[in-house]
């Protein structure tokens, strides 16, 4: 296994490991939300990495923008729902989303 | 400065910046470096020759989420003792450092250990077909699934700030 194949598994595994940590962690909404884009991130990277190994650049281009354009959506979902939980709660302890009533 | 060089330190700078955001007191510093390793992709994708990927990471997850990030921090001021949440965040972060590495050195093990090995199936016929070709005629469903994905988002935002009086005179009704 050549260097940089190393570096780039063991940079995504580690990404993961924090954001996963993140999530365990905290109890505010807000970072929740990091965490996930931090884990998005590594999994950019990982495909990536798939689409410099296997030479299909167009394609894995084309899964990127996708995955894209689906983190954004669930950044943005995600702020507002952090938003109408502050506006209700006065903090953004995720324990009290449960008293977000439509 | 070989190519592999620079795409090395380029990864190195985006775990940096993930931790820094993962573990900033500051939620502005977390958003900040957020940005940062999008940046660090995006650099990470022009070397490779990903342009599109890494145009679209630059402007829209670097550009747009950040300032989705900033909005939604600067609307939700918190008003906890500092001190208090100082301690707290030092509490559940101070470990962090140390099990990354504690975790990078074992999944190093592993892989020496095992002789895990990833062979480049680099095709260069499939490399040249062209990401326009790619995109826009053999992936048609995932264009349709993105413009789904996408007004999904702006009705559940708009949902999510529909005006509390029309609520209350729903509920009068």
């Amino acid at each position: 296994m050549t260097l940089f194949t190393m570096v780039a598994l063991l940079v995504a595994l580690l990404l993961i490991f924090t954001g996963v940590y993140l999530l365990v962690k905290t109890h505010n909404m807000l970072r929740i939300i990091i965490a996930i884009e931090i884990v998005m991130k590594a999994i950019t990277l990982l495909l990536i990495f798939a689409g410099l190994m296997n030479g299909k650049m167009a394609l894995t281009q084309s899964f990127i923008i996708t995955v894209i354009v689906i983190e954004v959506v669930v950044a943005v979902v995600a702020a507002g729902v952090a938003i109408n939980l502050y506006r209700h709660n006065g903090d953004m302890e995720i324990s009290r989303l449960n008293k977000l009533n439509g | 400065m070989s190519n592999e060089f620079i795409l090395i330190i380029c990864m190195l700078a985006m775990l940096v910046c993930g931790v820094v955001a993962a573990m900033s007191r500051s939620m502005i510093k977390s958003a900040i470096s957020l940005a940062a390793v999008s940046v660090v992709l995006s650099i990470f994708m022009f070397v490779i020759g990903a342009t599109w990927a890494a145009v679209f990471e630059l402007s829209v997850c670097s550009g747009l989420v950040t300032v989705v990030f900033i909005s939604a921090i600067s609307l939700t001021e918190s008003k906890q003792d500092a001190t208090t949440q100082r301690a707290l965040h030092l509490s559940r972060f101070a470990m962090l450092p140390l099990l990354l590495i504690l975790v990078g050195a074992s999944i190093v093990a592993v892989i020496l250990m095992n002789g895990f090995e990833i062979v480049s199936t680099a095709d260069i016929a499939e490399a040249e077909q062209s990401f326009r070709n790619v995109f826009w005629n053999l992936r048609q469903a995932d264009i349709l699934g993105q413009i789904f994905v996408v007004l999904v988002g702006t009705f559940a935002v708009v949902i999510l700030f529909k005006d509390g009086t029309e609520r209350k005179k729903e509920r009068g009704k």
